[in-house]
């Protein structure tokens, strides 16, 4: 009894707390199709996101989308 | 279960202890006792079951008269008050196969379905899961003139003649439920774990329940507690194909002396479901966590509940796609995903209510406390910040009197709520400000039976709601009121004969979304204005309910008709924002909602084990301005073939149902509604009961058996083109095991 309520407060504890440092694979949509950005997490993420955009060394700005859609 | 510490806290007190009722049940005809009468007390909740020698006993003595209903599925149902004090009772029971007259409590009395003018649906819940259906919305639309209007599986919602959302009230053991109900994308956050049945009453009945019950109401009732002196534990499993889900749920009962307790828990996983052609409705993923506990203590004249429930559901929303031509099979894939996706809908519920009762010479006082908390947050395009987040807090109250005489009966009441409507500041938007809702209704409703065929009911309530911001930007304060009545008149012309009619009345003040509304609603893939001008929408419903009840089968007809005013809709205004359609709410000035419910039931006196079950439902709506309403039901025949075999060995019970839906199809449709085609569905389910070491019930069946490529008039998926589930299999297993408790 004792090792299954552990375990419920672990596994609660775990289920609350994974959520302030989500992590997403990013991406944006290239004039050759999707272009692959890696992992972000935490603020990394939330900047992207924020700025919505990534701009590559012409100049261009695509848009940028993180997480499965 | 020695260790369980809740259970040592709360039944460590000593046990009630009093002289109980003892009493016997005899057959009528040749007097021999009856085994298995389950002898219940309506009231207190309270049920026990008759051993070989036909004898039961309550272990406390009641100390005021008393309703109690003894029910065995060989013989007719037997209603009989008892007096309070009295501690030796015998009965009899007449043999007879119809068993029709459920107990029901939403009409705010407890009452025979047939001693209540206001024409109240009663399902059993277990008896509606022989459907296999997935959700509650979806279980009740066996009963004529409930529809369900879903988003998926995840997300489903209670269409009562053509009412939904706000114009459907939905009470929870008396509780009201606040969900975020204005939005058709926002599901109801409850599961039918512990469920017991359903009662569903059809059309305004704002006397009962005040604003916002202009279409219907739906009130779920938990499952019973354990017979006293026993305790259950039953573990259920379910597969479903569609979704390659499972659900895996466990509930155990316990009562014992005074005390009773229910605890359940489940929890679902569901990928996304399979469609006729093969590939799956992207997105349309979904799992759900539900937690329950009751708990109940009585004296001889009162009745304590306490009760909290759990819901919460993450689901994909189908319908988003980046393709620039966005086509049906833009949401169609062909790998079957589950994995958390975007975009996504977090939706918490929390429930906590206590109720009090006390009976004394014939009245009865009822006090419904509530707390309730929904949570609904949407991901929409950003992973790491929502699109929308709003906390729901409503406090309600409802104090009743109940005074009987001996063919009267008056039941007073007052019940409010105060509601705060909170958004997140980490949300990217907010649809509806910050904002305070209170509702004050003071209500009385007066019976009388001028013999024991007919009775007429009257009631009068008045309500009002207040409105307010607390946004110091958009400030708005309303106030709206509204008196209601009904009046209903009961006539059993003959033994199988009843006529019931029933005039009443509905209002419903505009929500916040309706008035202030100014956002993108991306569940619905709209941008929505509200209009602070709007008017409560008002109804006035005629319903006439003739029963037909013979030895063999019953006959039921109903038609009505419903005149509305000032009803809110949403009318595109032309223009977009970002591509999404603008969308206003106006209000039509006058409409006709009517139609008529048929349902039917006959086994054959040469075959009893053979049922069937038929029902159909018409609506219609017609306006002097408008064309239609839009999500108009279409009309729907359902017919079931049901047959049982009983063995009295380990296997105790094989059930077959073979159910056929035909949904005719839609073209009144509203402005830039698109109409649907009729379709039919076929469901084979088959039940087997058997007994080792427990009970067991294996439960299987297909679903659309034909694989009928069908798109639903009310589903939210219809505009992307996306059809209903293909062709199925489903399994469950559940195992209950019980006993005694040693004193």
């Amino acid at each position: 009894m004792k090792k299954m309520i552990l375990s419920a407060v672990v596994l609660g504890f775990l289920t609350l707390s994974c959520g302030k440092n989500k992590c997403a694979e990013c991406h944006y949509d290239g004039p050759n199709g999707e272009v692959e950005m890696g992992v972000y997490c935490g603020d990394s993420l939330h900047d992207l996101e924020e700025l919505g955009t990534y701009t590559d060394s012409l100049g261009t700005s695509y848009v940028v989308h993180c997480g499965e859609h | 279960m020695k260790n369980f510490v809740l259970w040592a806290l709360l039944f460590s007190v000593p046990t009630f202890a009093q002289q109980g009722v003892v009493g016997f049940v005899y057959d009528a005809q040749n007097q021999k006792p009856i085994q298995g009468v389950i002898i219940s007390i309506p009231a207190f909740q309270i049920q026990i079951r008759s051993d070989e020698q036909g004898r039961f006993a309550f272990p406390f003595t009641w100390a005021d008269q008393q309703a109690l209903r003894l029910k065995h599925s060989d013989y007719r149902v037997l209603d009989t008050v008892v007096l309070g004090g009295v501690s030796n009772l015998r009965f009899t029971l007449q043999l007879g196969h119809m068993t029709t007259e459920e107990v029901t409590v939403s009409g705010q009395q407890l009452a025979a379905r047939n001693k209540n003018t206001v024409p109240i649906e009663v399902k059993n819940i277990k008896d509606l899961q022989l459907s296999g259906a997935m959700n509650v919305p979806e279980l009740i639309t066996k009963i004529p003139g409930v529809y369900n209007s879903s988003l998926g599986n995840g997300i489903a919602k209670p269409v009562i003649r053509g009412m939904q959302g706000m114009r459907v009230l939905m009470l929870v053991n008396g509780l009201r439920l606040e969900n975020q109900q204005w939005g058709g994308d926002h599901g109801i956050g409850i599961g039918e774990l512990a469920l017991g049945s359903v009662e569903v009453i059809k059309g305004p009945a704002s006397v009962l329940y005040g604003a916002d019950a202009l279409g219907g109401v739906i009130y779920l009732v938990d499952e019973s507690y354990a017979r006293i002196g026993q305790q259950t534990l039953e573990l259920q499993q379910k597969w479903n194909q569609s979704t390659s889900g499972t659900t895996s749920s466990i509930l155990y009962k316990n009562s014992q002396g005074n005390k009773r307790l229910l605890l359940a828990g489940s929890y679902a996983n569901h990928a996304d479901f399979l469609l006729p052609n093969g590939l799956y409705a992207k997105n349309s993923r979904f799992n759900e966590a539900v937690g329950k506990i009751s708990y109940s203590w009585f004296k001889s004249n009162q009745v304590h509940q306490l009760r909290y429930a759990f819901n919460n559901t993450v689901t994909g929303i189908p319908g988003h796609t980046h393709d620039t031509l966005a086509t049906p099979l833009s949401f169609q894939v062909p790998i079957q995903g589950r994995r958390y996706s975007l975009p996504a809908q977090f939706f918490t519920n929390q429930l906590l209510s206590y109720e009090y009762k006390r009976f004394w010479k014939g009245n009865e006082v009822q006090l419904l406390l509530g707390q309730t908390h929904n949570r609904l947050v949407e991901y929409d395009e950003k992973v790491s910040k929502p699109f929308m987040e709003m906390d729901l807090f409503n406090s309600s109250y409802q104090a009743k009197l109940s005074k009987k005489w001996q063919r009267q009966q008056l039941v007073l009441g007052a019940a409010g709520m105060l509601q705060f409507n909170l958004n997140s500041p980490i949300a990217a938007d907010q649809l509806l400000p910050d904002a305070r809702t209170f509702d004050q209704g003071l209500f009385a409703l007066y019976k009388i039976e001028f013999s024991n065929r007919q009775l007429v009911q009257i009631g009068v309530r008045q309500d009002v709601r207040w409105i307010q911001t607390l946004s110091d930007s958009i400030a708005l304060k309303k106030l709206y009121a509204s008196p209601n009545l009904s009046a209903g008149w009961s006539w059993q012309m003959h033994s199988q004969l009843r006529q019931r009619l029933n005039f009443s009345s509905g209002f419903r003040a505009p929500h916040l979304s309706e008035l202030l509304a100014n956002g993108f609603h991306h569940g619905a893939l709209r941008y929505e204005i509200g209009d602070t001008s709007l008017a409560p929408e008002r109804s006035l419903q005629l319903d006439w309910f003739t029963e037909f009840t013979a030895e063999h089968g019953d006959f039921s007809i109903n038609p009505y008709h419903a005149w509305l005013k000032d009803y809110i809709y949403l009318q595109p205004n032309g223009s977009s924002m970002d591509g999404i359609p603008v969308f206003e709410y106006a209000q039509l000035q006058d409409g006709r909602l009517y139609g008529v419910d048929l349902s039917a039931h006959y086994h054959p006196h040469w075959l009893h084990n053979l049922h069937w079950e038929g029902n159909f439902s018409y609506i219609q709506f017609s306006s002097s301005k408008d064309s239609a309403i839009s999500l108009l039901p279409p009309s729907r025949l359902q017919n079931e073939l049901k047959y049982h075999w009983d063995f009295s060995s380990k296997v105790k019970k094989v059930e077959l149902s073979l159910s056929h839906l035909w949904m005719a199809a839609q073209n009144r449709v509203a402005f830039l509604e698109t109409p649907s085609q009729n379709y039919q569905v076929i469901n084979l389910n088959a039940r087997l009961y058997f007994e080792y070491k427990g009970n067991w019930l294996l439960q299987t069946g297909v679903r659309n058996l034909t694989n009928a490529n069908y798109i639903d008039h009310l589903s939210r998926l219809k505009n992307i083109g996306m059809p209903g589930p293909g062709r199925h299999f489903y399994l469950s297993l559940k195992y209950q095991v019980q006993n005694q408790i040693k004193k």
